[in-house]
């Protein structure tokens, strides 16, 4: 799974970020980061969709709202897995802005996520098979 | 299944035909094919005529769009078929497309001049003034016949040469029902009742199926005051008389209708309790508020049509098992709920109305909110959308039928004896409040979906059970089946 979210975190070339790359692949911490993602978007869009489930939350800016929130959450993993990871490698670290940008990376793949998860469920979804937008 | 065709005669009739049509937009059963209204009033300006045909014209329009596709896909309200005898006549000749039955040379004509009064000999003169004071003689008929049923008797004679008549004969067929709806304590309906009456019963060749007319299973209501008019020394009627002319006209009836078994189902009503409405013979419009005692007659027409062909038997013109009924409530207040009716007629409008109502709460308070916000609205083709709501069939007929529904439910409910089945004010945080005298289910989750929020869910629920008919369909039936699931849910009913 290592090399399923690598390419992803690394935006095939367009997010890879050298070293501080490397170093997220060589010690596997994609796999903790995009597996709390795709589970994290999964298990919410779920909550949305069926445990919500609300004629008065089924408008595209709740939907945004509450993905906005996991995305947070999942920005948050991102930057402390990278953080604490590469901390225990270096004595100094040599990273800086690159864990905002995976955090980053990652607040945006939630979105995706979310979108894709949002597609395939909301059909059985009572009250909010139209959301964040109707087909 | 077979027709019936509703003669309703005077102010009285249409005011009884306007409620039956809001019963069944409710979707109360009535177990025919079709409805044929025919309103005998030579009144044409009086209000509730105009009025109640524009309701018939609505309901014919919302009707005509959900009759088609199959019964799954069909909502239950305005589930029963309403047609003008015009629609029944494959040539669509001579007819004019409404419901009124016009009598000829009543427009701006004295009776006098009706039977040529000037040409007359001496002797059919002095006959005349026995039977018709001057009063009479003078009588302008185009606001009908004042209370005069002696004059209506002439007049209304000419229903049986009508055109009218005779496409009623030639569409009727060997099942179908008539029934006659009139008053007794005025003048159209007192009068056209026996002459409609003995029209059917007398048929004969060359009339067109005089046969089945002869012995037709026919029921009337017959109505005993139930209002008065205030004093006005200057109107020609007077509330005083209303009971001396029921009495001579039910004396009439007991020797020429039910002496003679001439009618299968006879339902007499009144009330003791009433109001007095301003004296208007008809130059200013003729405008009655709906009464309640209008439903209840409504619901005879429902009754009638419920009863066994068995017990409805005629031969030779008369009828084999005559049956008479009256009407009662629980309790003899003047302020009715739905708690007060009798368990049959609960059992019968009840829900349907209940229903209705609640879908008229939705389409004004919410409709325009919700439109692309909710999945019954925009989740599949055909969309209810902005579109739908600005299209003729919601526009022009359905809102305008609300209207006068909430306009009908206003009028019954300030009306004496009062009608008041709802409480019209609620509003978005107390909707199912919406039942006087009937509680909603308490729940004890303060998170749980209630009021317009459950309604919403439950449409949306319901839009997912509907297949793909038109828009209008769709529409009716997720509202239908909404709305009975709230009854369900809510009430248990």
């Amino acid at each position: 799974m290592n090399d399923f979210f690598a390419p992803l975190y690394e935006g095939w070339g367009l997010f890879y970020l050298n070293t501080f790359s490397d170093d997220l692949y060589n010690n596997q911490i994609y796999l903790p980061v995009g597996w709390t993602l795709l589970l994290s978007s999964l298990l919410s869009m779920a909550v949305f969709y069926y445990v919500i489930n609300h004629p008065r939350f089924n408008r595209w800016y709740h939907w945004l709202l509450f993905t906005a929130l996991i995305a947070l959450i999942n920005f948050a993993v991102a930057y402390f897995t990278s953080h604490n990871e590469i901390n225990l490698l270096y004595e100094e670290d040599p990273y800086n802005t690159q864990y905002y940008t995976f955090g980053l990376v990652n607040f945006l793949y939630t979105f995706i996520f979310s979108a894709i998860c949002s597609f395939v469920i909301r059909w059985w979804s009572i009250n909010s098979a139209t959301t964040p937008i109707p087909q | 299944m077979a027709k019936l065709f509703i003669f309703g005669i005077g102010g009285t009739g249409v005011r009884v035909i306007k409620s039956l049509v809001m019963l069944l937009a409710a979707g109360v059963d009535m177990n025919v094919s079709e409805v044929v209204p025919v309103i005998v009033d030579p009144h044409q300006s009086n209000s509730d005529l105009k009025r109640t045909i524009d309701l018939l014209e609505n309901y014919q329009a919302v009707q005509n769009k959900l009759q088609v596709g199959s019964s799954h896909d069909r909502s239950g309200f305005f589930k029963t078929k309403i047609t003008t005898l015009q629609n029944l006549v494959s040539s669509r000749d001579m007819l004019s497309s409404t419901f009124s039955f016009h009598l000829k040379d009543v427009q701006n004509e004295q009776f006098r001049d009706y039977v040529d009064y000037g040409s007359l000999d001496k002797k059919n003169k002095a006959l005349m003034s026995l039977l018709f004071s001057e009063g009479n003689l003078e009588t302008e008929m185009d606001i009908g016949f004042i209370g005069n049923p002696n004059i209506g008797s002439v007049v209304l004679n000419q229903f049986k040469d009508s055109e009218e008549f005779m496409h009623f004969a030639s569409n009727f067929q060997e099942n179908d029902r008539i029934f006659v709806i009139s008053s007794i304590f005025g003048g159209t309906g007192a009068a056209g009742f026996p002459t409609i009456l003995k029209n059917i019963r007398n048929a004969q060749s060359p009339l067109p199926n005089h046969e089945w007319i002869r012995n037709a299973k026919v029921g009337a209501i017959s109505l005993l005051p139930y209002f008065g008019v205030a004093p006005n020394p200057k109107s020609k009627i007077d509330k005083a008389t209303f009971i001396s002319k029921s009495k001579a006209a039910l004396s009439y009836y007991e020797r020429s209708i039910s002496g003679i078994n001439a009618i299968n189902a006879l339902y007499y009503l009144g009330d003791n309790t009433t109001k007095d409405y301003a004296n208007d013979p008809g130059e200013g419009g003729q405008r009655n508020d709906a009464h309640f005692i209008e439903l209840v007659s409504a619901l005879s027409i429902i009754d009638f049509v419920g009863m066994e062909d068995g017990l409805l038997t005629t031969n030779n013109g008369k009828a084999m098992q005559p049956v008479y009924k009256e009407f009662g409530v629980k309790d003899d207040k003047e302020t009715i709920d739905f708690i007060g009716l009798g368990d049959r007629t609960q059992e019968l409008i009840k829900k349907p109305l209940s229903q209705y109502m609640l879908f008229n709460l939705y389409l004004q308070q919410q409709l325009q909110k919700r439109i692309n916000k909710q999945p019954w609205s925009d989740r599949k083709q055909p969309k209810i959308n902005q579109q739908f709501v600005s299209a003729p069939f919601y526009q022009n007929h359905l809102s305008a039928f609300n209207q006068h529904f909430s306009q009908w439910l206003k009028e019954l409910q300030q009306n004496k004896r009062a009608f008041v089945p709802f409480n019209m004010e609620v509003n978005k945080s107390n909707l199912f409040e919406y039942m006087n005298g009937i509680q909603p289910r308490s729940h004890w989750n303060p998170l749980a979906k209630d009021h317009f929020v459950l309604f919403d869910e439950e449409l949306n629920k319901a839009e997912r059970q509907v297949g793909s008919p038109s828009v209008e369909q769709k529409f009716m039936n997720i509202f239908y089946r909404a709305t009975r699931n709230l009854l369900e849910k809510k009430f248990g009913i």
